[in-house]
């Protein structure tokens, strides 16, 4: 037999080959078997073909979580098409503007859509259901190539018009191929499809199973925002796997009941995508699970087929000091590489610009040349291949376990010093007692940029000060915010995600209370601080950055310290203690310990010169 | 990166282009296409010449 060609339905039609009888897909109202699938799908793709579908070209679809819905994309499929989704009751003009830039010709929808949709569409294309009747076989159906489009996702885009990401079908056959190595399904064995068409996640929770020879059972519509819905749902259907955003794990796991736990006996994975997963969510998951369920961390991108990478949670994630738990490493056949600016690779455990490389990358843009060329580059070392710019930052560690850290846009440099943002919540978060963090960057008074830290707690009597004391401990001085202020919770984008516009502006930034400098060496290193920072008294608790100071400054003024007290003093020493009393103190152990190591010889030298 | 940074168009045996510095030599794979100017000028050529954006082994197998 040969090797089955990277085909995202071939696997399905040989399923229904070998067991046309059984179950594969189930809604609230319907058991679909394999041959019911297939065959609704063949009838769905003739229609298809009929009205002019040709390889590669696009189909819209208007999805409703119903198992005629997974015919509907089947059949799509079968056509040589790639499905386009489109939420149900997004506005009539953006409907119109995504199937216009796709050039889609042809609309499915479901019953409940279909009205709506055919008049968002007129006069771009034709709406039709998602069953239709007539003989099978019908037309012959085409070839489909490995590399020709089985999807296509438009994500939103920072200027305003959507791109559509032109999705293979052997990067998909390859995301849902690792997941069938990684987490091994049974015929028969259930996966609740839960997430809604438009994220490509929701793909795995259909094709993945359909492939195995597995089942998927539909999530009622709507469902998908109701914790008590999907956990009710994967009760249900005795689902074995299910696929989370974190702030919905979160919502769940406070819903869950102990009995749900128990009722729960047939789950054995749970796979967290899209955003970062707080380490304190995955210690929560497996407080509740044991070993019965494993939580897997994935990143990646729509451009590179869904997800890259992987880590599954231990319980060693929970002690680490770092607030998101690893993404792991590469799964087959994709590679992460770790750049600096200049597209060179940066050493372990330095932040870096993240790339995906491998199988699955996507074509491109869909129908944007220009925006492809400026996000998928010539690979730095693979001859011809290329890699995709993900705007994610990040690092490598020795183990060779990758790390997010932010989005390339929330790196800062605040008085000529790169800053992560990420990491500043990261090792906030991380403190005891804080449940929550954001950084942003404001202009302080002066017309200079600072960083403002909101947190929220969840322990009373942890106040602004004493938080400030932990990142004055922990981060190095430069990245000290200059505003702490404490939020009954952070503001949050329906998606769940933090609504960085919303923050508020930080009030004016509490100066701390003036401290004359008190010993010799603190008046000295006030005095310096003074004139190479033109301020006007600086006293022994000041922060060199925040009077101003950067890090071209803070050269200038330890050079300036090392002429004056005619000692060594290392360069980093003003970034780790920016304060004038913890210079001072330094210095004058500098001091002691290079008179304690002078021979007698020395200080008569010394005496008489 | 600087807006006026310059960069040249590259291409590969797949006929997929992209863009490169361009006072650095492109990976090996890649070669110049003669266009080169800033991003914004790069991409808009890219716009202009890449019109089937199908690798160019899949080009052959679907049409050929």
């Amino acid at each position: 037999m040969t090797k089955p060609r990277a085909i995202l339905h071939s696997a399905v039609v040989a399923q229904s080959d070998r067991t046309p009888d059984a179950i594969a897909v189930i809604d609230g109202n319907t058991a679909l078997t394999y041959r019911d699938l297939v065959s609704g799908a063949d009838r769905i793709a003739g229609a298809l073909v009929a009205g002019g579908t040709r390889t590669d070209d696009v189909v819209a679809i208007v999805p409703d979580r119903s198992a005629a819905m997974v015919t509907a994309l089947l059949g799509i499929l079968r056509a040589g098409a790639a499905y386009l989704p489109i939420e149900p009751g997004t506005p009539p003009a953006r409907t119109r503007q995504l199937v216009a830039d796709a050039r889609a010709r042809i609309c499915l929808a479901g019953p409940g859509e279909i009205a709506s949709t055919a008049e968002a569409l007129r006069s771009v294309a034709v709406v039709l259901p998602f069953s239709v009747a007539g003989p099978t076989p019908g037309p012959a159906l085409p070839d489909v190539h490995p590399d020709g489009l089985c999807a296509v996702y438009y994500t939103s885009g920072s200027t305003g018009h959507p791109k559509g990401v032109a999705c293979t079908h052997r990067g998909w056959t390859n995301r849902m191929d690792w997941m069938q190595r990684h987490h091994p399904l049974s015929p028969a064995e259930t996966v609740l499809h839960k997430t809604t068409l438009t994220f490509d996640d929701a793909a795995v929770e259909l094709f993945w199973p359909l492939a195995a020879g597995g089942r998927t059972a539909m999530l009622a519509p709507g469902a998908h925002r109701d914790p008590r819905a999907i956990i009710d749902a994967a009760i249900r259907y005795e689902a074995v796997h299910l696929n989370f955003v974190p702030s919905m794990l979160e919502l769940v796991l406070d819903e869950l009941t102990d009995a749900d736990v128990h009722r729960l006996h047939r789950l054995r994975s749970v796979l967290s995508s899209g955003e970062a997963l707080p380490a304190r969510l995955a210690e929560r998951f497996l407080a509740r699970f044991g070993d019965t369920v494993t939580l897997d961390n994935t990143w990646g991108a729509t451009e590179v087929s869904i997800d890259s990478t992987c880590h599954t949670c231990t319980p060693e994630d929970r002690s680490g000091p770092v607030a998101s738990v690893s993404i792991g490493r590469p799964i087959d056949r994709n590679e992460v590489l770790v750049l600096d600016d200049r597209m060179q690779a940066v050493p372990d455990d330095e932040a870096g610009d993240l790339y995906i490389g491998g199988i699955g990358l996507a074509r491109g843009y869909l129908h944007a040349p220009g925006r492809t060329a400026a996000a998928f580059l010539p690979h730095p070392w693979r001859p011809g291949e290329r890699v995709y710019r993900t705007g994610d930052r990040g690092r490598r560690d020795r183990a060779g376990r990758l790390h997010y850290l932010d989005r390339q846009d929330r790196q800062v440099k605040i008085r000529g010093v790169r800053i992560e943002l990420g990491e500043i919540e990261a090792v906030m978060r991380g403190c005891d007692g804080v449940s929550d963090a954001a950084a942003t960057t404001w202009r302080g008074p002066s017309g200079d940029a600072r960083i403002a830290l909101f947190l929220v707690v969840d322990q009373p009597g942890l106040t602004a000060a004493r938080l400030r004391e932990h990142a004055a401990a922990t981060l190095p001085g430069y990245a000290v915010p200059s505003a702490i202020e404490l939020l009954d919770h952070l503001p949050r984008l329906p998606s769940g995600k933090l609504d960085r516009q919303a923050l508020p502006t930080p009030a004016a930034v509490e100066q701390d209370e003036h401290v004359a400098p008190r010993t010799p060496p603190e008046k000295v290193v006030a005095r310096i601080w003074e004139d190479m920072l033109g301020a006007p008294r600086v006293g022994a608790t000041d922060n060199f950055f925040a009077l101003g100071g950067h890090s071209l400054l803070a050269i200038r003024t330890t050079s300036q310290m090392i002429r004056t007290f005619g000692t060594d003093i290392p360069m980093n020493l003003l970034f780790e203690h920016p304060t004038v009393e913890a210079v001072a103190a330094r210095i004058e152990e500098l001091v002691e310990r290079q008179v304690a190591a002078l021979s007698d010889e020395d200080v008569l030298r010394m005496a008489r010169s | 990166m600087s807006t006026t940074e310059q960069f040249q168009v590259v291409i590969n045996d797949e006929e997929q282009y992209s863009i490169w510095p361009l006072h650095r030599t492109p990976p090996d794979g890649w070669q110049p296409d003669g266009t080169t100017g800033t991003k914004d000028d790069c991409l808009s050529h890219i716009d202009e010449v890449w019109s089937d954006m199908r690798p160019l082994s899949l080009r052959r197998s679907m049409d050929g």
